[in-house]
């Protein structure tokens, strides 16, 4: 069958499905019924809104309006004066229950109900047989709801962001579309690659494999919930080592009727902030008027005979009307050491003449951002409804570039076929455009010249191509125009998908329940990009100048589906246990092709039919398949003491023939010690402890098991040697933890958590002679090690005013405790520089105090910085008045006896240096030159910058902590997000070194004595540089690039106004301010501390913290207006 | 009935779990092929090996990242001021070093030529192996004819020779994997996963005699006569495809060729001056007078291979490729070699002053001024297709000198004699033909075994061929070891600094031909300067004389890094290891 086949099947059967279900005949109003009506309020008579009243004998179920007002009518016929128990629950209180007899006639039923601080009794799914109150969860479980996420966010993996403990969610990349990173209390692999360090998703029992979350939108979710371990996730077997996360959309109404919601949301996105640290001074000799630059001389012209403008300069180079700008005037410039390494005095001191631009306000701009919404939700007859359709525009914060425009439409039914038979349908259709343009962001941050103006156009109308570099200054770096680049080519991705799935449940009698579940996905990419004809490059390009275009296509089909069967049984009167038996399959296959071709025939064509030369085509083809059978039983005894097993055997076509199925497992319980006789204390409320061990599997990379040759258009290579032996990476955790509120205000959860992730899936170097580079074998075991903790405080709770706050703290130490090969560094995700950020060792000694195997250590080259850094031998040598001395920027320095370190310009010291004869290190020191820690003479290794662990791109621990007012009709959310005690290797600044584009080299504001020299930031001295010290250290971490990564974020604020019906129009409608990642607060010297990058073996941007010139994070400001009605 | 249904619905329960048999989790890998697939048939299994003089090329040549760029840095060829492929950690006089650390900044380009040689030795071996053991067969016929079976067999050595004489060359030692490797009990360390013999580590001169071994049974099988079939070296030859080139390889030619080549790595295995003595020159001579006679030429292709990723950087931008004075300035007839020399290293450069010097030797820009010199020839003069640069090198632009680094770096001239390749080829950027290996080396290496057994004459009269033709310098007449070139001491080419090395004087007939043999293979071939000058005992003091069994290897093996490469982890250079103070005092 082919795939469109496949595809349309689907779609038919879906779309066929839901005709048959909308008509079918709904039950008949009754003219005689029992009407019982009521009010539900908070303990303070507060309205509850969206409280949920049932009747269980009844399958009846109610929800209160805005003013807590609910009306329940039964026929006549099912009111027989027999007596039911009206049931009351609602997020955020405890259950109220109430005895009542069903008699026809009106009765009225008014519930006051008590805060539930902890929220335990509320019903979760995720990682339970069953919908379970969490209270009776053995282990942690975080979950959300619409209600706890007034700021919507475009995806409701972001929605998580800040608000549960041991969930670490980061945008990395603030370009519209992009994904955000997770990573659920630690990481389980040592190498991701190919695959993913994230949780298992699933959004309405489909198992997301595929797109982008914000496919799925933030409006439609009705819950989040989030099992953070393997001690959880168990239940999901061989995908579930990361943890899961549980989406669940919202349903219909159980009220005849529908209802609408409408929301509009309209204001803009920015960059958070237009300063980057970039120098405003430059080191280019300038003639003695100061306004002109003078021109490098040559053999037979004297330097400075010539001058030129700046800007004229630029343009003059730009105004020519060829594929590639002419040859620019070389601008004269001292070199910054002499031949033999000593320094110049060239400073980078002088301003630039003309005006000054800001090159990130000039390619930013404050873009419109808008989300229109608009849902029905209610019931008719026997089926429930919810359908929703949006359309958002985000067109981020980039001029000319035109972000995400997105559309989705979601119908969501409940059909109760019979009273014993319930079939529920989620369907999802999404279309998205987006702009796929990168930006060059690193040309903006590694040395565009101050003084160019990149919004300048040429004679033509064109936007400028170069602006700097070669010829104009000492580097290339900083040299492109990269507002031509969105003008003059085109990059974008259009997308479509549908997600459909349906559950059947079938209650043939009490103590049985059969479900059935069968879930679809599918999607379609189609990525175009083109440079168009005449492209302008620096240098000739036949690649560029006569345009290129490459396409690529995904199709990506993905279902999964199961078969359960519940069994309850009340043992004794005390006692009742439950069991299980599950059967489940998924599958995902997905086909890639691609091509690309160069120079166009006819201008204006962007088809590959339309180029003539180096025409290319790939394609992949990838299956996986999954089988799986669990068994799980639960006891509960007095409701105090409830124990768990689950067994579950899963199979993988990700592994070898005899190694496809392996078994994974849960025993878990819970004490609810408060519940019990003895329990009197009033202080302590809703006290449990709860104790939990299970595993859960993480799969290898596709092809993984596979020998590999790779074969292209030069031939074959051997890859990789095929092993198919390999297991899964099995985590097992342990998490133990506590629940309680004080003085029933305060709300406290308590967990640890250890977990072994055993059989590593790592890519074993083999032996070169085997032919093939590597083998992935099981090798190692990682392991984390995590606390967290969680506080609900209702701190005001009166008719007109509340105020409750909520907050997380968690932290987790993430260790490789095994390693079957020898240890290897390990890259950060980049190319030059992180190449070996990251040792992986299972060696357990310490340096610099910490332990060398903790996952995440950065591993560099440290410049002293105090008497005491300096070896031993070395120290009497240092302070006032000797020869080490620390400087003004806390860099410890060599000065010489008798000086101090700001008598390099006063004596003309910075041109005089120690020679390596009479150095300690054997090695020449530099005035005033950082001195970077070596062996001394002698020792081993003498000679090489000794590597050091610089910090850890884990964080110590995390905080969250938001509040909500609530002032009449007035609410204020606030949510503060903080990450503490990580590192970020500041890559960005290692290029702005290379290129004089740091502003913590700039000597604007220096005198004599504080003034550096431009050697004194660039260039690591021998062997591993030709510069003569310095922070650059071709852009290895250091000391200096290696900076602390601690932020806490204003994530989300928003301000409500509740305005109500409006005469003449009616509804419900409510007025707002939202903001989004509105400050950050950090010593993070970079654009912003929340970076990361993709990719990498380890596969997380969580993890790989490096910054590199990503796209920046985005603030976004809105204004929105919603009614109900 | 709700009892039916539950036998129902667990019947349906039992069938659907009894139909997800392992059988379903089965999934071919349809992206990427295995060894059955890749040897499917005997047209695939002749395929994979002729691909496999690509993927040798593609080790060698097709990427920066590998040890030519600290070869050519520490030989005095290039010089970079950039950190880019280790350059600026290699130069010679300021402690240049070969790491082996783990994690150290060099550990990809110091892999790349070790595993893509053992890769390509591994397969031309097991194709072998399996020729002579499983019965495997190649080529479109079944079965296969003898000349076809033999051609195979004669590439397959051929490759096995140039892997493991760039092995040799380059590194300490290196496995030696063999057709019959099986069988021999001593060579099969099995690997510990896959327990395929992977062979043990055997010294430098251990792999060059196995290479050697190798070049002859490849003369041995392209040298067979009698052969029945068709599709065999004879006719038509090579495929076109194995050695892309404008030379068809039937017999003579590719037996030129493996002569070409045996001649470069016997000569270039030696490490140090009495290694490169006691080369078999007597071979040596009959290789090379039995060797290509005109440039061997690859057709080169960015996307079916090969490419030359070397040839294309060697024309970038200045800070990639300027040449150092210490032998293009031997050229000079204005005294500013003399000058230069004269100073001491540290100061050379001062004041931002670049090398420049006036020479005849027509392979540099001719005239007294800067000015005159770049209107003698600049690139942009043979930017197009077809075009040919008149010089090899030429005195930079105006204003694109580079002042970063060393100032004993910094010259006027930059490398192009191959720029319109690199910008044009034959119509398309960096494909079509270019030089692999030039007559001229050939030459200087007969040239060489004739000047080591005497025969001075014979030494000069080669060495003239492009001393006149392409320098257009006056020809050597007086032929012995001692008489100096001919020009004086103001005009003879070339001059080299002799004792106390900061004076130059005339050079002899001996550095006349080193000289040549420099000018003219310049970035021609893998790491030229380099093998060369260290068997000419003409590196710079404390140049690594070769680089170690690369750590990945070393652990893979389970073997400790310190044990291999003598002064422990990262150090680089063990005692013995490195150049010492030679011909030239540097």
């Amino acid at each position: 069958m082919t795939t469109m086949n496949r595809m349309n099947r689907a779609r038919a059967v879906a779309a066929g499905l839901l005709g048959v279900l909308l008509t079918l005949p709904s039950a008949k109003a009754q003219a005689q019924s029992a009407v019982i009506t009521g009010k539900v309020t908070s303990e303070f008579n507060q309205p509850v809104d969206a409280a949920n009243v049932y009747i269980n004998d009844l399958t009846i179920s109610v929800v209160t309006n805005a003013q807590g007002v609910y009306t329940i009518t039964i026929p006549a016929a099912r009111a027989t004066g027999q007596q039911v128990n009206l049931r009351v629950r609602a997020i955020g209180y405890q259950p109220g229950l109430r005895p009542i007899r069903v008699t026809v006639g009106s009765q009225t039923q008014d519930f006051a109900l008590k805060q539930d601080v902890n929220r335990l009794n509320e019903v979760v799914v995720t990682g339970s047989m069953e919908a379970t109150p969490r209270a009776n969860v053995p282990f942690a479980v975080g979950r959300l709801t619409s209600e706890d996420i007034p700021v919507p966010a475009l995806d409701p993996i972001t929605a998580l962001q800040g608000k549960v403990a041991g969930v670490r969610i980061a945008a990395i990349s603030g370009q519209p579309g992009s994904q955000p990173e997770i990573l659920l209390r630690g990481p389980t692999s040592i190498n991701a690659a190919g695959r993913s360090q994230g949780p298992l998703i699933i959004v309405d029992g489909l198992q997301l494999t595929s797109g982008t979350l914000t496919d799925l939108g933030g409006l439609d979710i009705e819950s989040v919930e989030v099992v953070k371990g393997a001690a959880g996730a168990s239940l999901y077997g061989t995908k579930a080592a990361s943890g899961v996360i549980t989406i669940k959309t919202k349903r219909g109404a159980n009220q005849e009727g529908v209802k609408f919601n409408i929301r509009s949301e309209y204001g803009f996105s920015d960059l958070n902030s237009l300063s980057y640290g970039q120098p405003t001074n430059h080191t280019l000799q300038l003639d003695e008027t100061g306004k002109r630059f003078c021109v490098s001389g040559t053999a037979n012209t004297a330097p400075c005979s010539q001058t030129v403008d700046w800007m004229q300069e630029i343009l003059r180079i730009n105004n020519v009307n060829a594929d590639t700008v002419r040859t620019a005037r070389n601008i004269q410039y001292n070199s910054l050491s002499n031949a033999d390494g000593t320094l110049q005095n060239v400073y980078q001191a002088q301003i630039w003449p003309g005006q000054y631009y800001n090159t990130f306000a000039q390619v930013s701009t404050r873009a419109p951002s808008f989300l229109n919404s608009i849902d029905a939700t209610g019931k008719a007859g026997s089926t429930k409804f919810y359908v929703s359709g949006s359309n958002t525009d985000n067109h981020g914060a980039i001029k000319q570039l035109t972000g995400q425009q997105e559309q989705r439409a979601r119908v969501n039914l409940d059909y109760e076929a019979r009273s014993n038979l319930l079939f529920t349908i989620s369907t999802m259709y999404d279309k998205s455009t987006t702009d796929t343009h990168g930006a060059a962001f690193g040309t903006l941050l590694r040395g565009a010249p101050a003084g160019t103006n990149y919004l300048a156009v040429d004679t033509l109308g064109r936007e400028i191509v170069k602006g700097g570099g070669a010829n104009l200054r000492g580097t290339d770096n900083g040299a492109a125009g990269f507002l031509y680049d969105s003008q003059n080519s085109m990059s974008e991705r259009g997308a479509t998908r549908f997600i459909g799935s349906i559950n059947a449940n079938y209650f043939p009698a009490e103590w049985i329940t059969f479900e059935g579940n069968f879930a679809y996905d599918t999607r379609t990419q189609n990525n175009n990009g083109a440079n168009y004809k005449g492209y302008r490059t620096l240098t000739v390009s036949s690649a560029n100048n006569f345009g290129n275009a490459s396409v690529s296509n995904l199709f990506r089909e993905t279902y999964n589906g199961s078969l359960t069967a519940t069994l309850r049984k009340q043992l004794t009167s005390d006692l009742s246990g439950k069991l299980q038996f599950q059967g489940l399959f998924d599958q995902d296959y997905q086909i890639n092709n691609s091509a690309a071709g160069q120079q166009f025939v006819v201008k204006d064509i962007y088809t590959l039919s339309n180029t003539t030369t180096n025409i290319t085509a790939n394609s992949s083809w990838q299956l996986d398949k999954d089988l799986g059978a669990f068994v799980g039983g639960s006891a509960d005894y007095k409701g105090r003491y409830i124990i768990d097993g689950t067994f579950r055997y899963d199979g993988s076509s990700r592994f070898g023939e005899g190694n496809r199925w392996a078994p994974f497992g849960r025993i878990s319980g819970v004490w609810r010690i408060s519940e019990e006789p003895f329990w009197h204390t009033s202080k302590i409320s809703d006290f449990r402890v709860r104790a939990s061990r299970g595993s859960a599997g993480n799969t290898p990379r596709f092809n993984a098991q596979y020998e590999t040759y790779a074969c292209g258009a030069t031939g074959c290579s051997l890859g990789q040697a095929g092993n198919k032996k390999l297991k899964p990476e099995t985590t097992t955790e342990v998490e133990l933890g506590t629940d309680f509120t004080l003085f029933n205000r305060l709300g406290v959860e308590l967990t640890h958590a250890t977990s072994d992730t055993k059989n590593q899936i790592l890519p074993v170097p083999t032996i070169s002679s085997l032919g093939f580079t590597s083998q992935w074998q099981n090798a190692g075991t990682l392991s984390n090690n995590t606390w967290e903790a969680g506080l609900t405080l209702p701190v005001i709770n009166r008719k007109d005013l509340s105020w409750s706050m909520k907050g997380t703290w968690d932290r987790t130490r993430t260790y490789v405790t095994q390693l079957f090969f020898p240890e290897y560094y390990d890259n950060g995700g980049t190319g030059q520089g992180t190449g070996s950020i990251f040792l992986i060792t299972a060696r357990t000694d310490k340096q610099d105090g910490v332990p060398v195997n903790r996952f995440g250590n950065i591993w560099g080259r440290k410049f002293y910085k105090t008497c005491g850094d300096l070896p031993a031998s070395v120290q009497g040598q240092c302070g006032a008045g000797k020869a080490y001395q620390v400087n003004d920027q806390g860099w410890l320095v060599w000065v010489g006896d008798g000086n101090t370190w700001k008598d390099g310009i006063t004596k003309n010291l910075w041109q005089t240096k120690l020679p390596a004869a009479q150095s300690p290190w054997n090695y020449p020191l530099f005035f005033g030159m950082p001195i970077v820690d070596r062996p001394l003479r002698g020792q081993p290794n003498e000679g090489i910058g000794a590597l050091h662990i610089l910090g850890n791109t884990l964080p110590d621990f995390r905080m969250t902590f938001n509040n909500t007012v609530q002032y009449k009709r007035l609410t204020l959310y606030g949510l503060l997000d903080g990450t503490f005690g990580h590192k970020i290797n500041n890559q960005g600044e290692g290029w702005g070194i290379l290129d004089f584009a740091s502003g913590y080299f700039d000597q604007a504001s220096r005198s004599v004595e504080t003034a550096k020299p431009v050697g004194y930031s660039w260039r690591a001295g021998p062997p591993e540089g030709v510069g003569v010290g310095g922070f650059y250290d071709i852009l290895n971490p250091n000391n200096y690039n290696t900076e602390s990564g601690s932020y806490a974020k204003l994530r989300e604020v928003s301000l409500t106004y509740r305005i109500g019906a409006l005469r003449g129009i009616g509804g419900d409608w409510t007025l707002g301010v939202i903001g989004r990642n509105l400050a950050t607060f950090t010593h993070y010297s970079g654009y912003d501390p929340e970076v990361g990058v993709s990719g990498g073996n380890s596969n997380s941007g969580l993890i790989n913290q490096v910054d590199a010139f990503d796209f920046p994070t985005l603030r976004t400001f809105t204004f929105n207006i919603s009614t109900r009605f | 009935m709700n009892r039916n249904l539950i036998r129902y619905a667990a019947l349906a329960a039992v069938v659907v779990l009894g139909a997800c048999s392992e059988k379903q989790l089965v999934v071919p890998n349809q992206n990427q092929g295995d060894t059955k697939r890749v040897l499917g048939t005997p047209q695939d299994a002749e395929n994979l090996l002729g691909t496999y003089f690509k993927r040798w090329h593609s080790g060698v040549y097709g990427s920066t990242t590998d040890v030519e760029g600290m070869a050519n840095v520490m030989s005095v060829m290039n010089y970079s001021s950039l950190a880019n492929n280790c350059q600026n950690s290699h130069y010679p006089f300021v402690g240049s070093t070969n790491f082996n650390a783990p994690g150290n900044t060099c550990q990809g380009e110091q892999f790349r030529l070790y595993s893509y040689m053992s890769e390509v030795n591994r397969v031309a071996s097991n194709v072998l192996n399996q020729m002579a053991d499983s019965g495997l067969t190649i080529g479109n016929t079944t079965p296969a004819t003898d000349a076809q079976n033999v051609r195979a067999q004669a590439f397959a050595e051929f490759l096995r020779g140039i892997s493991l004489g760039y092995l040799a060359m380059m590194h300490d030692s290196a496995a030696i994997t063999s057709p019959n490797m099986s069988k021999e009990a001593k060579d099969c360390v099995p690997d510990p996963f896959t327990s395929v013999c992977v062979g043990a580590l055997r010294g430098y001169k251990e792999v060059f005699d196995s290479a050697m071994v190798a070049f002859q049974r490849s003369l041995d099988y392209a040298n067979k006569t009698g052969l029945t079939g068709t599709n065999g070296l004879a006719n038509p030859g090579l495929p076109t495809t194995w050695i892309p080139s404008p030379t068809v390889f039937t017999t003579p030619e590719f037996v030129k060729l493996i002569r070409s080549y045996r001649a470069r790595i016997r000569a270039n295995v030696a490490r140090t001056p009495a290694e490169r003595a006691a080369v078999d020159w007597s071979a040596e001579i009959a290789d090379a007078q039995n060797g290509i006679t005109a440039d061997h030429l690859l057709t080169m292709s960015t996307t079916a291979g090969p490419a030359n990723s070397w040839r294309q950087q060697y024309d970038a931008f200045s800070t990639w490729h300027q040449m150092p004075a210490f032998v293009i300035g031997m050229a000079d007839t204005s005294g500013a070699y003399a000058a230069w020399i004269a100073q001491p290293i540290g100061e050379r450069g001062a004041g931002k002053t670049p090398f420049f010097m006036v020479t005849p030797d027509l392979r540099f820009p001719q005239g007294g001024t800067r000015a005159a010199q770049q209107a003698d020839f600049a690139a942009s003069s043979c930017a197009g297709a077809s075009q040919t640069c008149k010089r090899y090198f030429v005195n930079r632009a105006s204003g694109s000198d580079n002042f970063d680094g060393n100032g004993w770096g910094w010259s006027n001239y930059d490398f192009v004699r191959f720029h319109s390749w690199v910008l044009k080829g034959d119509g398309t950027a960096r494909n079509g033909n270019t030089v692999s290996f030039t007559k001229a080396e050939l030459d200087m290496l007969q040239a060489e075994g004739l000047y080591r057994q005497g025969n001075f004459a014979a030494a000069g009269a080669l060495v003239n061929k492009t001393r006149v033709a392409n320098g257009g310098l006056a020809p050597i007449t007086v032929f012995d070891a001692t008489t100096p070139v001919p020009g004086g001491s103001r005009a003879c080419v070339p001059k080299v600094p002799v004792a106390p090395f900061n004076v130059i004087g005339c050079g002899n007939l001996w550095e006349a031909l080193k000289y040549e043999k420099r000018i003219e293979t310049a970035y021609t071939h893998f790491a030229p300067w380099y093998l060369d000058m260290r068997g000419w005992g003409d590196l710079p003091a404390d140049t690594p004389l070769f680089w170690a069994v690369p750590f990945q290897e070393l652990q893979a093996r389970g073997t400790a890094i310190s044990s291999v490469y003598g002064a422990g982890i990262g150090t680089g250079n063990a005692p013995g290891s490195t150049a010492a103070k030679g011909t030239y005092g540097w």
